[in-house]
């Protein structure tokens, strides 16, 4: 084992032991009484009644947004990477916009559009129906609903997706199409039956990251779920918790379930997906001719089109309507509106500003960190099979680790001797390091996995040492993906709200909690204004990297 | 004959014909007719005068473990290559040439054995001794040119010597010149996604040269190219070769690139090396029915010996009694053998130059006109066997013939060998 190898390894225990097993462990300890307390309550006690209804509407949830996600995701990914249709810079924006307005921003938005009484969108759909002669005084749409819940989960799940897919497309030698094509299968038929077929691992893998997001995503429900009385499993363990008395019991419980369950997919998918059966790139540059859509084009664009509106504008828009009013009204007036609410949450509020910081800094700190050793990790080790598997079981551990539990866990292992970290912005960066480990070796993993063996191998009998091979060839190659992960944990961090929700207080204030509370209290035109500040700053950052990284990739293909 | 092939160790002999015999068969020794040993000489002792070998592998085992069990794609191997010698390891897949070149390279770890470059200890089993690739002094060239898609054709060219610790201004213009002897100086600043297959083959060929080493390993590098660009890179690469005069070991699975471009090769198969010799001795005098086969195309008929009359046998086969050239084997009355001769070998004439070649009468089935051949299916009794001829004429199918086949043209192989 070299120098390096043992550092890499040392790092990735620290990470594993440190951030994983000792708060969970340390959890399990001390509250292993209420732990089998907590089992009883679950199976027949008092929390027996609800459980089914939980699980019920979680697997809804999940599934729901997961197969939109895959639909939207994949499809745009195919008419940006395969067809005419393709929209430039933009349509690699496109995709992104729910990576650049974080979720939780989001999903206000949309609740502020879609609010059965006060939703900006409803209110233009009543004056719209006011005009054939029907009054409404709610509706016509409810976003508190089963539907909301799902569509809304769904629209942010398709970034995970479409990264997914189109770098395995990228990937795809693009011959393997044209043969179908010279083959008599249309372009249809050659989409069903090769394209998807040869990136299926791709698709298993972005299926997988659907569920998991969908399972521990906690901003949708947190905020629509109230008011559409639905309870999905990662707010019903927050209310356990945050309730008075803390059931940490059934809540630790729970979260071991939701492990389990995330473990046996994972097992799934690789005794499915066998690794090597699909295409990975050879050394050789290719040039692909794109499909003609001819009419099909712009039905491809709107789509798009839609899925832009329906995530970034949309909300944006909203969010930018209630910000400027002094409260949130449904029925705008110009007179009234007013910069006083981003002037209160960019300069005066001393909570907000320093939300905004540690958000940011913490966001810029944990997602180098974590590239730079998930990047080394999958590079260094992409062709030791051994290796790369305990690395990999490492890594995406924690993404089967709902953030409630390492919100508890963390709260639990780090406000005791010998590490009294609680309240601190040290625990923030922990937790955010650890939560955002599985998105950051995924990106690396499959950016390592689009590089051919002998890209490395060339550079190693070039007489570059191990070090220098990664530093020169394997990470420039491998860097629009890396880049696309850095973000990706970027904007998690930022918009993180689940851990935050527990381990953030008055002295370490970060964004997603402050975002929570004001929705709690009703503070709607502050919350706006924030959610706004921030979409922008990920907007543009992200905007900034894609740039980056688009020019070096046409430096390097055009 | 420049470096003698390593033969394999004699506890092993046994087991299948080593290449020790087939080495010695180069030598003055051979029982081959003067007409085609003098054919030999002159152009394949081209490297000599060179004395120490530039690779030595020694006994050098590689065994993969998979879930399905154990592969042995390495066992027990020995050849050295001479300096500024072209070794070509020619099998066909899965026969353990390219993991053989991997060793060498240092890209895949032996089990056990040793290997030298330059007479330095690279690996070494028992010595615990594995130098990675990048201190090994060796360059490779892939079958799928392995070209860094982020660098320029002159920054990949130059990488290997600024890796040597080359600056950036002397490493370029050796790059430069690498290039302009590859014919692609005008495109330094192209990136090697916008260049032809055959054009990033000559750049990945400028990156193996450009550091003068003196030992390039080649993996398959022509496979990925079509006939006519392989055909000139083939001669291109011979020319480089004699121009810097590295040593080349070049893997490949196409027989016709191995007689064309090796100063000798070794026909491999499942982990072992199965004849080691230059083209014509492959060609002409393989040693075991495995390389008779493998290398060229040959009438092969089972049949036993009936007598033995010093340097030739008679064996009894389906298409006749046959007189053949008797060989080490040392084959006795009532062995069972394969009798193996070459198409091109056997002439369609009824003249009599020669009282003792095998004269076997036959009807003409069928005659494909090959351009530069002419091949013609003869049926001996039940049997039929493949004649050509260079600038042969058509002859009417039903026409009977009588093949001529030299004795010293055929080739005995025990049965049981294989």
């Amino acid at each position: 084992m070299t120098p390096f190898s043992a550092t890499l390894w040392l790092l990735l225990f620290f990470v594993a032991f440190g951030l994983m097993v000792y708060p969970l462990a340390t959890a399990l300890i001390y509250e292993f009484d209420n732990v089998v307390a907590g089992w009883t309550a679950l199976t027949s006690g008092s929390l027996s009644g609800a459980l089914p209804t939980v699980l019920l509407n979680t697997l809804i949830v999940v599934t729901g947004a997961t197969v939109f996600a895959l639909v939207i995701g994949s499809a745009l990914a195919w008419a940006n990477e395969r067809s005419d249709a393709s929209l430039g810079f933009a349509g690699h924006l496109l995709p992104l916009a729910a990576l650049i307005v974080p979720p939780i921003a989001g999903v206000i938005g949309w609740a502020v559009l879609l609010d059965p009484r006060a939703g900006l969108l409803n209110h233009f759909f009543q004056w719209l129906l006011g005009l054939v002669g029907l009054e409404l005084r709610e509706g016509p749409l409810d976003i508190y609903t089963m539907g909301g819940l799902v569509i809304v989960t769904g629209l942010y799940t398709v970034p995970y997706v479409y990264l997914v897919v189109s770098a395995a497309l990228q990937r795809l030698d693009p011959a393997v199409e044209e043969a179908s094509r010279v083959s008599g299968a249309g372009p249809l038929r050659t989409m069903v039956r090769v394209t998807f077929p040869a990136i299926k691992p791709a698709l298993a893998a972005a299926a997988l990251l659907g569920i998991i997001s969908g399972i521990s995503l906690f901003s949708v429900p947190a905020v629509l779920g109230a008011g559409a009385r639905i309870d999905v499993i990662s707010v019903f363990i927050f209310r356990l918790l945050s309730e008075y008395p803390a059931q940490t019991g059934p809540a630790i419980v729970l979260a071991i379930g939701l492990l389990v369950l995330v473990q046996m997919l994972l097992i799934g998918q690789h005794l499915l997906v066998k690794r090597g059966r699909n295409a990975a790139v050879s050394g050789r540059g290719f040039r692909g001719t794109r499909v003609r859509l001819g009419p099909f084009r712009y039905l491809v664009l709107g789509l798009a089109g839609l899925y832009l509106l329906a995530t970034a504008v949309l909300p944006l828009l909203g969010l930018l309507l209630v910000s400027l009013q002094p409260f949130w009204t449904p029925a705008v007036d110009l007179a009234t509106l007013t910069w006083q609410n981003f002037r209160f949450v960019l300069f005066e509020n001393r909570e907000t500003v320093a939300a905004l910081i540690n958000s940011m800094s913490l966001g810029f700190v944990v997602a180098c960190v974590n590239m730079l050793l998930c990047g080394a990790l999958a590079l260094h080790f992409s062709r030791n099979g051994r290796a790369r598997k305990i690395a990999d079981a490492l890594t995406g551990l924690p993404a089967t680790i709902p953030h409630t539990v390492i919100g508890v866990a963390f709260i639990l292992a780090f406000s005791r001797e010998p590490l009294r970290l609680y309240g601190t912005t040290s625990i923030l960066f922990l937790a955010y390091l650890v939560m955002t480990l599985a998105y950051a070796a995924r990106a690396a993993s499959a950016a390592a996995d689009s590089i051919g063996a002998e890209l490395g191998e060339a550079s190693r009998v070039s007489k570059a040492s191990d070090l220098k091979t990664l530093r020169r060839i394997l990470l420039p190659v491998a860097a629009p993906g890396l880049v696309a992960g850095w973000i990706m944990v970027f904007v998690h961090t930022v918009g993180e709200v689940t851990a935050s929700a527990f381990l953030s207080g008055s002295n370490n204030p970060v964004i997603g909690r402050v975002l929570l509370d004001f929705w709690t209290f009703g503070r709607f035109p502050q919350v706006a204004a924030l959610a706004l500040v921030i979409s922008l700053i990920s907007a543009s950052l992200v905007g900034l990297m894609l740039f980056i990284t688009r020019r070096a990739h046409k430096a390097t293909i055009s | 004959m420049l470096v003698a092939g390593m033969g394999r160790n004699g506890e092993n002999d046994g087991t299948g014909p080593g290449i020790a015999g087939a080495a010695g068969r180069g030598a003055p020794g051979q029982t081959a007719p003067g007409q085609h040993a003098s054919h030999q000489d002159a152009p394949e002792t081209r490297a000599s005068d060179r004395a120490e070998p530039r690779v030595v592998v020694r006994d050098l085992t590689k065994v993969f473990r998979t879930r399905r069990g154990d592969h042995v794609a390495l066992d027990r191997v020995s050849i050295e290559i001479g300096a500024g010698e072209f070794v070509v390891l020619l099998g066909p897949s899965g026969c353990g040439k390219t993991t053989l070149l991997r060793c060498i390279a240092g890209l895949e770890e032996p089990d056990s054995g040793e290997i030298l470059i330059n007479g330095k200890l690279v690996y070494s089993a028992r010595e615990k001794v594995f130098l990675p690739p990048e201190k090994r002094q060796l360059n490779m060239v892939f079958q799928s040119y392995a070209l860094w898609p982020h660098l320029s054709v002159l920054e990949n060219v130059a990488y290997p010597l600024r890796n040597a610790g080359q600056a950036g201004a002397q490493a370029q213009a050796a790059a430069k010149e690498a290039l302009d002897l590859v014919g692609l100086g005008s495109f330094i600043a192209a990136y090697p996604g916008q260049l032809s297959g055959g054009q990033q083959q000559r750049v990945a060929l400028a990156r193996a040269i450009v550091s003068n080493d003196g030992l390039v390993l080649f993996d398959e590098p022509l496979s990925n190219l079509d006939a006519k660009v392989r055909d000139r890179l083939r001669i291109e690469l011979l020319g480089l070769q004699e121009r810097i005069g590295f040593s080349a070991v070049y893997v490949t699975h196409d027989q016709m690139e191995a007689l064309a471009l090796a100063d000798r090769i070794a026909v491999m198969s499942v982990g072992r090396i199965e004849q080691v010799g230059t083209p014509r001795q492959i060609y002409d005098t393989p040693s075991t029915r495995y390389v008779a086969d493998f290398v060229g195309s040959a009438n092969e008929f089972a049949g036993r010996v009936t007598s033995v009359m010093g340097e030739t046998l008679a064996v009894e086969t389906p298409v006749g009694t046959l007189t053949c050239q008797a060989r080490e084997h040392g084959l006795a009355t009532g062995a069972d053998v394969h009798v193996l001769f070459r198409p091109e070998h056997c002439r369609l004439d009824g003249g009599s130059e020669r009282g003792d070649d095998n004269l076997l009468a036959g009807v003409v089935e069928r005659s494909l006109y090959l351009g530069p051949i002419v091949q013609y299916v003869v049926r001996c009794g039940d049997e039929t066997l493949i004649v050509s001829a260079s600038g042969g004429a058509l002859i009417d199918p039903g026409t009977r013939v009588t093949v001529r086949l030299p004795v010293e043209r055929t080739r005995v192989f025990p049965r049981e060998a294989r």
